[in-house]
């Protein structure tokens, strides 16, 4: 399926800064995480020689998450020589260019290396796969499918799809979370059981992890909205709490914005140190067009309130929210020019983080099999204003970007400038 | 990589008595001079340096450095007072892996219950020897001009 720029005639570079008039004209940025955004923004595509390159004892090339589910020989994601993580999708349908032409993973000299234009952009490598990826539970689970690896993080994905999508026109117009379930073998619901007992083990190899991270979609039902969510996340995560001695330990929790009673039970009866729920995008009436679910049963109003609840509960710097940076452009409803979306989504960002709530952003990656499949991402340099402004609210604030650093989640340009 | 460092470096910068201390510069151009204990060269030439703090200050300015190109230079003095300066420019952070493994088990037998951010791997630049006696030597040599008189005066010592 084209989009709007192949249409166009795939002369989308004439249209914004390249990367490195990017890089030229924002020097005190993080070439890394120009280079970062833009892969993620653009997506991948591999040479036989990349290829030739994965030794698939030692590289990540299988995963089972909210989001992905892949079993080919390709990387899962690559790294950069900074340490940071470069998330790149893996797409139903195996469409990575978000429209425009996707940077080529190649090997020059036995190295591995990011190319645009056959110009060598970066030295990159590829994820490596933790210890317990290759076992299985004692209920004969390949732990893969029950907790997927970043380079020093567990995800855990309990539920692997979302009720929001369950109803007509419920769903993230973003998400690719529906698709992906229906396209895989995934159970819904993973077992509790398999998820400590692949926890249990992963946190046996030295050196490999720094937080555990738990997301899925939302689970409406249970005696109040939501119980349901909050009471296999409370299941999961006690058990975890266990295997620490029942202290906290360095975890996040991203979920649908929880009730301050049911925010309180997940605190005083887990570990978990740090929670998210995110708004997706930071502005009201395109929060009610592009996560209708969620406006419809929570609004953003209340998903607002609900995280300064958290705030009072898990205490500042131990909470944030994500946005999807860029579907505030999507169109019809999205703003009409980058500054105007800039504008106004770093005085939203400004006012949740004077209430002591972070925000990060990723780059929004157009997925296929979202309803925003045909739709255009924004260009790089407007990616870079985001995450510098993001990271300079952050600092007015004082919030600490620990939680949700580059070694964490991976995916947030943003918080990456928090390294220095 | 533009510089080897030498057998006696080498085994200088492995050698527990040594003292090495890594100057490194931030966004604010303020220089950053630290005492560090886990240099090692590797046999490919390059320089490992093991942090174990991820927001120490020479953490945040070696990531400055690799972000934006900037160098660093390692001071090393040996017990008998022989010294070094190595100029160098890091060039990878790993903080994940089967390399990282190694050095975090590593470390940890050798200091107990620390942490590890990151091993940096930094190329080494150039290599200048610092010890006193040389300094002094090369520099007299380069800038006879550049000396008091009263050194090089014969002295009539018969008044």
């Amino acid at each position: 399926m084209k989009n709007k720029l192949l249409d166009i005639g795939g002369n989308w570079r004439e249209g914004e800064l390249s990367l490195r008039q990017v890089m030229k004209k924002y020097p005190e940025v993080s070439p890394f995480v120009i280079i970062k955004a833009d892969v993620q923004r653009r997506g991948v595509e591999y040479t036989e020689r990349a290829l030739a390159m994965v030794d698939p004892d030692i590289h990540l090339t299988k995963v089972r998450s909210d989001y992905s589910n892949k079993e080919d020989l390709t990387p899962v994601s690559l790294m950069l020589r900074d340490g940071t993580s470069i998330c790149t999708s893996v797409d139903v349908g195996g469409n990575t260019s978000s429209g425009r032409d996707p940077y080529l993973v190649d090997a020059v000299d036995g190295v591995s290396v990011l190319i645009d234009e056959d110009e060598v952009i970066e030295e990159v490598s590829y994820w490596e796969k933790p210890d317990y990826h290759s076992k299985t539970t004692s209920r004969g689970t390949p732990m893969w499918h029950v907790v997927s690896p970043r380079p020093q993080r567990l995800c855990i994905h309990p539920h692997q799809h979302c009720d929001f999508w369950k109803t007509p026109g419920h769903g993230c117009k973003f998400c690719a979370m529906s698709a992906v379930y229906h396209a895989g073998n995934k159970p819904e619901l993973l077992d509790v059981g398999d998820i400590l007992e692949t926890v249990n083990e992963a946190l046996r190899e030295p050196g490999r992890n720094v937080s555990i991270f738990l997301t899925g979609g939302t689970l409406c039902g249970g005696e109040n909205f939501l119980d349901d969510e909050v009471d296999y996340y409370v299941d999961i995560l006690a058990g975890i709490t266990k295997l620490f001695g029942g202290r906290r330990f360095p975890s996040q929790l991203i979920s649908t914005a929880f009730s301050k009673r049911q925010l309180r039970r997940l605190h005083d009866n887990t570990g978990l140190t740090s929670y998210t729920a995110d708004l997706e995008v930071l502005d009201k009436a395109m929060f009610d067009w592009i996560c209708p679910g969620k406006a419809a049963n929570i609004g953003y109003e209340r998903w607002k309130e609900r995280l300064y609840q958290a705030v009072e509960i898990f205490g500042k710097g131990n909470v944030n929210t994500g946005v999807v940076v860029g579907v505030e452009l999507a169109t019809p409803g999205g703003f009409k020019s980058e500054d105007a979306a800039l504008e106004s989504i770093l005085a939203e960002a400004d006012e949740l983080s004077s209430n002591g709530v972070g925000v990060v952003g990723c780059v929004w990656h157009v997925a296929p099999g979202s309803v925003f499949r045909k739709q255009v991402s924004p260009s790089l340099e407007y990616y870079i204003r985001v995450a510098g402004g993001f990271d300079s609210i952050r600092r007015k604030h004082g919030i600490s970007v620990d939680m949700d650093n580059y070694r964490r989640c991976g995916n947030h340009p943003d918080t990456d400038l928090g390294r220095i | 990589m533009g510089a080897t460092l030498n057998e006696e470096l080498r085994e200088m910068l492995a050698d527990s008595g040594t003292i090495a201390a890594l100057a490194t510069t931030g966004s604010d151009g303020a220089v950053h001079v630290a005492f560090k204990e886990s240099f090692n060269c590797r046999d490919d030439g390059y320089i490992e340096y093991d942090e174990v703090m991820d927001t120490s200050q020479t953490n945040k300015n070696l990531v400055h450095s690799i972000w934006f190109g900037k160098t660093i230079s390692i001071s090393v003095l040996s017990k008998d007072r022989r010294s070094y300066v190595i100029t160098g420019r890091p060039v990878r952070a790993v903080i994940s892996g089967r390399e990282f493994r190694e050095h975090y088990i590593s470390i940890r037998k050798r200091l107990g219950d620390v942490d590890l951010s990151t091993v940096w791997i930094i190329d080494p630049i150039s290599v200048r020897e610092q010890s006193f006696d040389k300094r002094r030597e090369e520099e007299e040599d380069a800038h006879p001009l550049l000396r008091h008189l009263d050194r090089l005066t014969v002295q009539d010592t018969s008044h």
